[in-house]
């Protein structure tokens, strides 16, 4: 299989490869980075596929299997810090606010395993179907979306641990909890 | 309605709670606290949902073909310096184990006895088959009619030729003494096979012996007296100078720790020996300790003059080389009690 082959193979699936290459890392440059080293590696190892029509799954188990490979490394792990700051303005969630949301899931992320990250990833922000994962990490459907599951507990709990108490307080108070009726839903 | 249901409908369902958990959630701060963290964990998955504008293709694929070409061109310059230097590694393996330098071994010793002649004229095939009659079927006689000097080649190892020595100026009763030297050879032979030949030529033992002979102490020959009665020596360089001898022995690849103890009445010196492999027919069965205490019925020839008691000053300890239970035994010598003598 030649280079031309390959890049026409990329083409279609580049676009929602290099997103889900950011979403992983956390940020652009890691990435963009880890994005070129598994085309890199799935350009050296094209010659190894056998059925083009199966190109998509085997780039995204190239991109995780990369990813498992960097985040070995125990710098990797801290290198998206987040400030409480940081946090205070996203509890407040402003959906215009896309760049804190991204960073404080980022961060969430951190506490994940690289595979378990790589299915959340996959499911929540990619919208894959959990046949899809299941295919990919050649697991039973049940154990990915108990693994799914689990992850978003674990999100849950991160997230819970690092709200201030203040801006609990103050959502307590917003409207979206009052209730028809009760004096703090006028406030 | 309890804070552990409404966790659970936070778990199954994310931030979209019910009236009755919204009325809860008013109250009690903790569930509040929880149902935030959904709400926010649903917050940012659904605002990090929306497709980033990732790097362009056409950017990608230049920059992998870049990586590419340089990854090539990197390849091209190591494999001279690679080719270069497996080279240097071929001609040095092959001065290692093709050219032949030459070199001096001892293949083994000799005796010679001056002047023996003027005493004895026993003939030089009678010495040669009383020689092979106590073993040494290896051995030379020459005799040299200039000096009348009987010279007996052959012999394998030091320690046998020093007693072939003394008994032979014994039954000569020459007079003189007879000197033992080293037979040395000029080999040829490549560097690799010189390093094989000093490996195979350490001394190598599987016999230790210990006698007590006019209040000394020696190890197969060497005396001990000079380690046991050091005064002014510590535990710790009693035990290495044990070990230092133990080398020049060629018996320390067969014991596995020396100990040098001392108690309030005796000092004690022990040895825990690694015997390889079990024999269903050892030559002699005795009890010897392992160094976790285990009683073996052993492995070991040990014999004394009276041929029963451990304690007895004279006994030796021959570890047969078809032995091999890979176990630590322990022996140890009891040093005279000073205090009684």
């Amino acid at each position: 299989m030649d280079n031309d082959l390959f890049w026409k193979l990329l083409k279609p699936v580049h676009p929602q490869a290099a997103n889900f290459c950011r979403k992983l890392t956390g940020n652009a440059d890691d990435g963009d980075d880890l994005y070129q080293n598994a085309v890199l590696t799935a350009m050296r190892k094209i010659h190894h596929l056998r059925d083009i029509n199966a190109f998509r799954p085997w780039l995204y188990r190239i991109i995780v299997n990369t990813f498992k490979n960097r985040n070995r490394s125990f710098w990797w792990k801290h290198r998206v810090s987040l400030s409480p700051h940081l946090f205070a303005r996203a509890a407040s969630i402003d959906p215009e606010s896309q760049y804190t949301a991204e960073r404080l899931l980022a961060q969430a992320l951190t506490v994940l395993s690289p595979k378990d990250r790589a299915m959340v990833v996959l499911h929540e922000l990619e919208g894959w179907p959990i046949a899809e994962i299941a295919a990919l990490f050649d697991s039973p459907e049940g154990t990915i979306k108990s693994r799914i599951f689990r992850s978003k507990d674990k999100l849950r709990d991160y997230l819970e641990h690092r709200l201030p108490e203040e801006t609990v307080h103050r959502l307590q108070s917003e409207a979206q909890y009052a209730l028809p009726g009760h004096p703090k839903s006028d406030s | 309605m309890h804070c552990r249901d409404i966790r659970s409908q936070i778990r199954d369902g994310g931030a979209n709670l019910d009236a009755e958990a919204r009325k809860h959630i008013l109250s009690c701060p903790r569930c509040a606290k929880v149902a935030e963290a959904a709400r926010l964990l649903d917050g940012i998955i659904e605002c990090s949902r929306n497709a980033e504008s990732g790097m362009p293709f056409e950017t990608l694929k230049e920059r992998v073909e870049a990586l590419q070409m340089q990854k090539k061109e990197r390849q091209k310059k190591i494999r001279p310096r690679f080719i270069a230097a497996s080279a240097v590694f071929a001609v040095a393996l092959l001065a290692l184990t093709l050219i032949p330098f030459s070199y001096t071994k001892t293949v083994g010793y000799k005796v010679v006895i001056p002047d023996a002649g003027k005493y004895c004229d026993t003939a030089v095939h009678q010495m040669t088959r009383a020689l092979e009659s106590i073993g040494y079927v290896d051995a030379r006689v020459t005799y040299d009619e200039n000096n009348r000097s009987y010279t007996l080649s052959g012999l394998p190892d030091e320690e046998g030729a020093k007693e072939l020595a003394a008994g032979i100026v014994d039954i000569v009763q020459c007079g003189g003494q007879a000197m033992v030297e080293p037979d040395r050879k000029v080999l040829s032979g490549t560097l690799y096979a010189q390093m094989v030949d000093k490996v195979a030529d350490k001394p190598k033992s599987n016999t230790l012996k210990l006698t007590y002979e006019n209040g000394k102490y020696q190890l197969n020959h060497k005396d001990l007296s000079a380690i046991f009665d050091a005064k002014d020596m510590t535990r710790e360089e009693k035990r290495k100078a044990i070990w230092k001898l133990l080398d020049e022995l060629g018996v320390s690849e067969s014991i596995k720790y020396v100990i040098v103890s001392t108690d309030d009445e005796v000092e004690r010196i022990e040895f825990y020996l690694s015997v390889d492999s079990t024999n269903e027919d050892p030559p002699t069965r005795i009890k010897l300790t392992s160094k976790e205490g285990d009683v073996y019925g052993v492995v070991v020839d040990m014999t004394d003059k009276n041929g029963d008691s451990l304690t007895a000053s004279d006994f030796e300890i021959v570890i047969p080389d078809s032995l091999g239970i890979n176990q630590a035994i322990h022996f140890e010598i009891v040093l005279p009690d000073k205090d009684k003598k």
